[in-house]
């Protein structure tokens, strides 16, 4: 049953194994919402997994998925579409040969009766000046902007993001930060994967720490970030992040 | 979330200056009108009765459109079908139990045509419906093996005989029999096909482009893909049936040589040399095609190897097909016009 007091996003013990490969490992998290929480780990901690996994794109091995207080485990990416959950890839992820303003159009049919208007959004990724380009022909950081965009179209009220800045030019990544504060500003619950560090102390109050699969810290960013085990995973040394600045943790 | 009605300001100035947007301009549907208008005139305009090979090759062309529709219904999904003659033998035995034990009614027979096959996709389209590229060629081919072994082996639809001396079609009293009324009654059952074909993908042409390009992101979006992947191919079926009706009723007799599984070879070979951006393609492929086919077959017994050569051409050079490389071509000239800089990046996939 739905309460007010339930967070848009929490898992419990979530886990999935390949074969004899752990993926995921008994994750446990919650993201309020209007919250914006990050996820950081090493290459091959499990990140994507998760985000795979709660999106529906992988079915968990073990452990439940709850949207706003509803059970959606294991329910198809398009389901938890509608329902309000959505997410960006990793890489560059639109129809690539669709002009930018079909792609938009694409998105609003999809989500039904959910989708939102996004004119702010499409001013403040820059999409206005390529509104009649091929998708497929922008610069990469265009591309991945015009995805982010076209999350946001389908009106979630729990946004998963896989890695926003990867690949984008220093200049752009303050449009992934204004979006994701109006996102949050609007009582979106924002999970964002990331490995550029700079982004994720600037965006998340709050992070969670992925080893191996397993949740190795949660907790304040500027603590958990300091502390020793944390700095070992990532840095194999305990040197602490802030003495680190510009090639700190994940960089 | 900003609602509908909800105003956010943006707070970032671009570094490109903002572009008024221009309003959504609809898409004029060039290829369809095309094929409508000229099959239309071939229904209404006098042919001459006389020119018997002329009306036998449009017959011939019209009677396989059906089936060069049905692949490219599929390969709007980026899917090879090669079990279209499993489905115009479908069509055609319906057609051929109706004639010979109810009813010759034309509308009655191009209904059987039309629906048998469409309820009989259902099963096949839900065991298919999870299959993508090679695993989906391969298992329509072995549907339609299935289905012409079936007919070999069912002694109710005549085994290796097949079912002849069907009754022509009637149309009140009046009975359409002679080769120039069979043809128009290929060109009516052609232009249904067509419209089919066209409502079913201005409905869901959307859906079926976001899955052919990028299925991830559209089921990431929440299109649900297995409605549209059935609906589909039993659009695809049913399509194939009517061609079959065709088949039957130009030969008067439903065998299962004309549905071998091979034939559904040269159906797909239509698409690939037509181009599948709009039904302009199949159309523009079918009618090329046949017309060489029935010019090399003087060749006798190199007619294969002249056809082959012809699409293994097409592969190499025109891999969007005639109609989408001219539009491809097209759009490239428009652009280099209106902006020389954009214009090699933006010229990808502009068949339609």
């Amino acid at each position: 049953m739905t309460t007010s007091a339930d967070p848009a996003l929490r898992t419990v013990g979530l886990s999935k194994s390949f074969g004899g490969v752990h993926a995921v490992r008994e994750v446990s998290l919650s993201v309020d919402a209007g919250e914006v929480k990050g996820v950081i780990g090493p290459n091959g901690a499990g990140k994507t997994s998760l985000v795979n996994t709660i999106s529906g794109r992988e079915k968990p091995s073990r452990g439940s998925v709850f949207l706003e207080g509803r059970d959606v485990t294991g329910r198809p990416p398009h389901h938890l579409s509608r329902a309000g959950l959505t997410r960006s890839y990793q890489h560059s992820t639109v129809f690539a040969e669709a002009s930018v303003e079909e792609n938009l159009a694409r998105a609003g049919a999809f989500a039904g009766r959910r989708a939102v208007d996004v004119d702010a959004y499409i001013e403040l990724a820059g999409l206005d000046a390529v509104w009649d380009a091929t998708a497929g022909s922008l610069p990469y950081g265009q591309r991945k902007m015009l995805g982010l965009v076209m999350t946001l179209r389908t009106g979630p009220s729990v946004v998963l993001l896989d890695e926003p800045a990867a690949g984008l030019e220093s200049s752009e990544r303050p449009r992934i930060d204004h979006m994701v504060e109006r996102c949050a500003e609007g009582g979106g619950a924002v999970l964002i994967v990331e490995h550029d560090m700079d982004l994720i102390r600037r965006l998340c109050p709050t992070i969670l720490v992925l080893d191996s699969g397993r949740v190795l810290a949660e907790g304040e960013t500027g603590e958990v970030l300091a502390r020793a085990d944390v700095l070992e995973a990532y840095l194999g040394s305990a040197e602490p992040a802030t003495e680190r600045e510009g090639s700190g943790v994940g960089d | 979330m900003p609602s509908q009605t909800e105003t956010v300001t943006p707070v970032l100035t671009t570094t490109t200056p903002p572009r008024r947007r221009s309003a959504p301009r609809p898409r004029v549907p060039w290829g369809e009108l095309v094929v409508v208008v000229v099959l239309v005139l071939l229904l209404l305009l006098p042919l001459p009765a006389n020119d018997l090979q002329l009306v036998s090759q449009l017959n011939h062309v019209v009677t396989v459109l059906g089936a060069a529709l049905s692949v490219y219904v599929m390969m709007r999904l980026k899917l090879l079908h090669f079990g279209v003659p499993a489905f115009m033998a479908i069509g055609a035995y319906a057609v051929a139990l109706t004639g010979l034990h109810l009813t010759s009614n034309l509308v009655v027979m191009v209904l059987a045509s039309l629906v048998v096959p469409a309820v009989a996709a259902v099963p096949f389209g839900l065991i298919t419906m999870r299959l993508r590229g090679t695993y989906f060629a391969l298992v329509t081919f072995l549907i339609g093996q299935v289905v012409y072994l079936l007919i070999v082996a069912t002694e109710a639809l005549g085994g290796t005989d097949g079912l002849p001396g069907l009754p022509a079609p009637t149309w009140g009293d009046v009975v359409l029999a002679d080769q120039v009324t069979t043809m128009r009654v290929g060109v009516g059952v052609a232009l249904l096909a067509v419209l089919l074909v066209i409502a079913f993908t201005a409905v869901s042409g959307r859906a079926l482009d976001s899955l052919r390009s990028n299925e991830v992101l559209a089921g990431s979006l929440g299109l649900r893909d297995r409605p549209v992947r059935l609906g589909a191919f039993v659009v695809s079926a049913a399509v194939a049936g009517l061609s079959g009706f065709l088949v039957v009723n130009t030969l008067t007799t439903a065998h299962p040589s004309s549905f071998s599984v091979l034939s559904g070879v040269d159906y797909v070979a239509y698409v690939v040399v037509g181009g599948w951006g709009s039904v302009l393609g199949p159309a523009i492929g079918t009618a090329l095609l046949v017309l060489l086919t029935s010019q090399f077959a003087s060749e006798g017994t190199s007619a294969s190897a002249l056809l082959g050569g012809l699409l293994i051409l097409t592969s190499l050079f025109l891999q969007r097909g005639l109609t989408g490389t001219v539009a491809h071509l097209v759009a490239t000239v428009r652009r280099r016009r209106s902006d020389p800089r954009r214009a090699g990046r933006n010229a990808d996939d502009d068949e339609r």
